[in-house]
């Protein structure tokens, strides 16, 4: 008896635990998150969100040509790498026979375990130095590196978690081992796929590192990918560490921007994710 | 009611067949020839192999990772595991309905009927659609929702809508793995009901666990049984009748009888 | 909510439309954090009145500017200290450094009973940097600030974590103070700091934000930074025996009593002249000589040239940098006209 009431007493102990960890996590990053809105809120207006961004000392000013930066270098990053990664994760979860496939995997968790910077500086001694010219497309090329083994991994476990029947049941049909997957098996996946996809593009919004020496920021519009190019995350960054009020505010406003976006993204990929299992069989 | 090709007698046997799961001896030299436009039925307790057999016979065991096969498959004196021999047309011939439905869930319920028809277009698609789909009694059911998902469907529906499904690309073997252990007594005997309709036309080898069933639907029955070492073997085969009530093996008296005692 | 989203996306097709047709020109640079504002105030400015031409600099740091510069990614650099022999050699080819702004370092504390203008003489801070001195009731600290109760507090040193153009000047300054320094530490961006209480801190917002929260804290920003976000600074003697504060005036005395500097003599730390404050010095912008695009280059030549003139000075100035001195303006344009295009 004594013993079961120890035990009751270590078990309540745990509990109470765990649940206060649980609470100091969320409360860590609620009071984060409402700092960036307090903070951010003020920098927030019209302007902001569609002019290009004023220099010290000039009224206004904003961090529109970051936005369309952050979505056309995120978007070709997305274009470069989901193809490759979602047919990792085909190969891996449908024909991982022995050591090949065992080695894809591996080397992509490395690859997850590199820091940004490196990958940045990668894709500098590829895409940057040897044009002699910054680009958008070599801080794609970097996002689409960091986004891989995220997306190798999530949709590795995606195509696996359809039901192997299903893939049988094609194959039996008479169709080859390409066409089922790609017509029968994939569409099954692709909630979780998608769903994978967007937690990664929420992975790389907020990055700065791997622009530093890629994107490397402009003050103009710049539609080309071929350019330099302002991203948010990049100005978030250089806002920060002025000494000016101003930018610090519009530094604030930028960082209020990509953590709604990136809410928003991982709020998206929730409703996906409940949506498949609601429709699951 | 049937509307489909006219029949075709393909002969199809095993010799010395042997099969692996990586280490795993699962099927140990099973030879058998089955009877063409009959109903043969597979018997045994479970891990005895009758399974593994029968995903031999399409093809469909080589794909799990390690899997191999020793011996032959004579289809219409062909070995379908000769190195000529292309599997996708293989399974073309040879038909598969699963253990549980497995409906393609993003395709409508026309789409997974004609899923496995490549060459067929536009109107020759719809009517084989509707060929299929009556042919397992499914057409009045759902002809006013073939855009529909099939998972709306009930059990026993799914599971003919399965069979709608091999049967479209018109083969002349239907393979059947425990097509009913998933589904009411009431679906049961629909599909029962419906092997017994197609065995006129088809070549079906069947792999059940329930005793009864083997006795209404097959008119050829075999029974295996796993050795000490696991791996399984043909004890005997023979006419249904005379499996049940004249066992020529101890072991498929004993089996038969324990089942029936 | 759809209303919104079309008027946004209106807008934002307008927006994109109408926005100035890039530039024919477009020059980029990086480097130096201290020339950002400075550089990119100057150059909206630029492009507003020759909208053909569109400069982009970003502040990388002036390591990285140097090392873009040598990679070629960029058409300038901007450095706080002069490429050395070494960086030159690694640069290739003519290598042209014209001073472009000029600028202090403040000494900055936190003492909650003094508000401004605690005096130092230079030895006092050399050797509380070398960890000599570590009570703020030091009886050399205390003679030089009678009439105020100094606190018995032990100093904490705060100084820049990064490699930084600020470190090198003020590591200079105490280069020439102190013999033991010079010898011990040295001048560098960055150095091994020999005080037991340092405290390192990235950027002027990190050296700023270790003084502030640190009750007895010393430590180096720069004059704009200083002045921009209202930071206690200490008064220094200079060599005529006047206490001067770090300010606009005082900077620009010291670089007035050093006219002629080169990109081998530059520093101006504890030059002499009156009312000159002792710890200073220059920005410089790097270009190839010999650039392979001259149109580029004709295009870059004349962005420098302004940027050094009087307009863009008056810019600076208004940005809490110090203007260059005219001596030191005619020296840059000299090295800009060596441009070869």
């Amino acid at each position: 008896m004594k013993s079961y009431r120890s035990r009751r007493i270590a078990d309540a102990v745990g509990v109470t635990w765990s649940f206060l960890c649980a609470f100091l996590a969320a409360a860590v990053l609620l009071i984060i998150l409402g700092y960036i809105v307090v903070k951010g809120a003020a920098a927030i207006n019209w302007q902001f969100l569609t002019q290009l961004p004023h220099p010290v000392g000039i009224e206004g000013g904003g961090v529109a040509n970051g936005i369309v930066g952050s979505i056309i270098t995120v978007g070709i990053a997305v274009l470069i790498a989901s193809p490759i990664g979602i047919m990792t994760g085909l190969y891996l979860a449908l024909f991982s026979r022995g050591g090949f496939a065992s080695t894809v995997r591996f080397l992509s968790d490395v690859l997850s375990g590199i820091p940004s910077i490196t990958i940045g500086l990668f894709a500098y001694a590829l895409l940057v130095a040897p044009f002699k010219h910054f680009s958008a497309l070599s801080a794609s090329f970097a996002f689409a590196v960091l986004m891989l083994p995220l997306l190798v991994r999530t949709s590795e476990e995606a195509i696996r978690s359809v039901p192997r029947a299903i893939l049988e049941g094609a194959l039996a049909l008479g169709m080859t081992t390409f066409r089922s997957t790609l017509r029968i098996v994939l569409p099954v996946a692709w909630p979780s796929i998608v769903t994978g996809l967007l937690l990664a593009i929420a992975r790389v919004a907020g990055e700065t590192a791997p622009l530093l020496f890629t994107a490397f920021g402009s003050p103009f519009w710049e539609l080309n990918p071929t350019n330099p190019m302002a991203v948010l995350s990049l100005q978030v960054f250089t806002y920060a560490i002025s000494p000016y009020r101003s930018q610090n505010v519009q530094s604030w406003g930028a960082a209020l921007l990509l953590v709604v976006a990136v809410l928003a993204l991982n709020l998206l990929a929730r409703v996906l994710l409940r949506t498949r299992i609601r429709a699951a069989p | 009611m049937i509307e489909l090709a006219t029949p075709t007698r393909a002969s199809l046997e095993s010799r010395e067949l042997n099969a692996y799961y990586g280490d795993h001896h699962a099927l140990a030299d099973v030879t058998l020839a089955f009877r063409p436009l009959a109903v043969t039925a597979l018997i045994g307790p479970s891990g005895c192999g009758k399974t593994t057999f029968l995903r031999t016979l399409n093809r469909i065991h080589e794909i799990a990772s390690g899997a191999r096969v020793t011996g032959q498959v004579l289809l219409d004196e062909e070995n379908v595991y000769d190195p000529s021999v292309d599997p996708i047309a293989l399974r073309r011939r040879v038909g598969m309905v699963f253990q549980r439905p497995n409906p393609f869930p993003t395709l409508s319920i026309a789409d997974n009927v004609s899923s496995g028809l490549t060459k067929l277009r536009g109107e020759k698609r719809q009517e084989a659609v509707e060929r299929a789909l009556r042919a397992v009694g499914l057409w009045d059911e759902v002809s006013d929702r073939l855009r529909s998902s099939p998972l709306a469907l009930s059990g026993g529906q799914q599971q003919r809508l399965c069979m709608a499904r091999a049967l479209a690309v018109e083969p002349e073997v239907l393979l059947m793995d425990e097509p009913t252990s998933a589904l009411d007594p009431i679906s049961s005997a629909n599909i029962e009901e419906l092997i017994r309709r197609l065995s006129d036309r088809y070549t079906i080898v069947i792999v059940t666990h329930n005793m009864q069933q083997a006795a209404r639907v097959s008119d050829f029955t075999a029974f295996m049984l796993a050795d000490e070492s696991g791996s399984g073997r043909l004890i005997e085969s023979n006419e249904t009748n005379q499996i049940f009530f004249h066992p020529q093996d101890r072991r498929t008296e004993d089996y038969i009888s324990g089942r029936f005692g | 909510m759809i209303d919104f989203i079309k008027r946004a996306s209106v807008v934002a097709l307008v927006a994109l439309l109408s926005a100035p047709a890039l530039a024919a020109t477009q020059l980029t640079g990086a480097g130096s954090t201290f020339d950002n504002p400075f550089f990119s105030r100057a150059f909206y400015q630029y492009n507003q009145m020759h909208p053909d031409v569109a400069v982009n600099y970003q502040s990388i740091g002036s390591g990285g500017g140097i090392q873009q510069f040598t990679a070629k990614t960029v058409d300038f650099g901007a450095t706080d200290v002069p490429m050395n022999a070494d960086e030159l050699n690694r640069a290739g080819g003519n290598v042209l450094q014209i001073p472009v702004a000029l600028g202090g370092v403040a000494v900055s504390y936190n003492l909650p009973s003094i508000h401004s203008g605690v005096r130092l003489t230079r030895d006092l801070v050399a050797n509380i940097f070398l960890g000599r001195v570590t009570k703020w009731n030091n009886p050399q600290i205390a003679r030089l600030n009678r009439g105020t109760k100094l606190p018995d507090l032990s100093i904490v040193v705060a100084h820049r974590s990064d490699g930084s153009g600020t470190t090198y000047i003020f590591s200079d300054f105490l280069s020439h103070i102190s013999p033991e320094w010079k010898s011990k530490v040295g001048t560098g961006k960055s150095v091994q700091w020999p005080a037991s209480s340092s405290v390192g801190g990235k950027g002027n917002e990190g050296v700023a934000g270790i003084v502030r929260n640190t009750p007895g804290a010393i430590g180096y920003v720069e004059l704009a930074y200083a002045i921009e976000n209202h930071i206690d600074t200490a008064a220094l003697l200079d060599q005529a025996g006047d206490w001067v504060n770090c300010s606009k005036p005082t900077v620009a005395a010291a670089a007035a009593s050093k006219p002629n500097i080169t990109a081998q003599d530059f520093s101006i730390v504890d030059a002499g002249g009156r009312r000159a404050y002792p710890i200073a010095g220059y920005s410089w912008a790097v270009v190839y000589r010999d650039p392979s695009d001259k149109n580029r280059a004709r295009v870059l030549r004349d962005v420098l040239s302004w940027l050094v003139g009087g307009q863009a000075q008056g810019i600076a100035s208004s940005l809490n940098y110090v203007p260059l001195p005219a001596s030191v303006q005619r020296t840059a344009i000299s090295v800009i006209r060596q441009m070869s295009v």
